[in-house]
């Protein structure tokens, strides 16, 4: 019967879960963590270099502040709730970061050359670990920049108001970050088969 | 849009499995729905009650704010309990 009624909220979208969660319903809940979760922890741990815990964190935040304002959740104007979610995750990451001291300015180019291992984790992994690992290998700023851009799709506008500066210096990160991604992978092109 | 491209793109469909904490706290921190304070369960049945009994005793009072314009209230506070039989 458990299994049943799961079912039949699976059926759901994801605002008709939001409602009932924000009524307190645990199960409804249950389904869209699992719907929409991974893909999200998945997409915040990018943003932080793969700090596992610290995107964890983001996460259980993200859907808190869902929670709070599914009550009054306006179906028809706002967005949908995953899309939501991976923007609020992507500014508590950052503000995160903002408030750990992480200086943009340093560290933006302060590791640009010497990326510890990247190139051996390069050797290890296949063509999306290989891609994950060079992200994780450009300096935070740079793959801050092309993470929003290239894998979440933001505008350049919306990025640079997420990470506080102008939207030039959003094209140059980007620039520079798709460059030293084509740096890293570049010895395993044909291998990865992008020859 | 070439390769890198792609596969940038590709990366936003990939997915990290929840651990089981992590959704237990989630789900743990879902707004509790406010439980009916304890003097609402004695206020509600009397103020039904109240209601009930004004409206036996004096139908046009309760007749009257739910009828639309001035006219319809006047015509109904000339009524009488035989004109409502």
């Amino acid at each position: 019967m458990w299994r049943g009624r799961r079912d039949d909220l699976s059926d759901l979208d994801d605002h008709a879960l939001l409602r009932r969660a924000a009524e307190g319903d645990g199960r409804a809940a249950g389904v869209l963590v699992e719907r929409l979760g991974p893909r999200l922890l998945a997409s915040v741990a990018r943003l932080l270099g793969g700090d596992r815990a610290e995107a964890e964190d983001v996460v259980q935040e993200a859907f808190l502040r869902l929670w709070r304002k599914g009550a009054d959740w306006d179906a028809g104007g706002a967005a949908a709730p995953g899309t939501w979610l991976h923007r609020v995750a992507a500014n508590l990451a950052l503000d995160r970061r903002r408030r750990a001291g992480a200086r943009w300015d340093e560290l933006d180019d302060a590791h640009a050359d010497d990326a510890p291992g990247a190139e051996a984790r390069l050797m290890a992994g296949e063509r999306v670990e290989a891609l994950e690992a060079a992200l994780a290998a450009l300096p935070e700023r740079q793959r801050v920049a092309v993470v929003l851009r290239h894998v979440e799709g933001y505008a350049n506008p919306e990025i640079a108001a997420m990470m506080d500066v102008g939207v030039e210096a959003v094209e140059s990160l980007t620039s520079r970050g798709r460059r030293r991604l084509a740096a890293l992978l570049g010895p395993r092109k044909e291998e990865l088969g992008h020859g | 849009m070439d390769d890198l491209d792609r596969d940038l793109r590709a990366l936003s469909r990939a997915e990290a499995p929840l651990p089981p904490h992590l959704r237990g706290r989630i789900v743990g921190g879902l707004p509790r729905p406010r439980p009916l304070p304890r003097l609402a369960w004695v206020g509600l049945p009397a103020a039904l009650a109240a209601g009930l009994a004004i409206g036996m005793l004096d139908p046009v009072a309760v007749i009257a704010p739910l009828s639309g314009g001035e006219a319809e209230f006047a015509d109904l506070a000339v009524l009488s309990w035989e004109d409502l039989e």
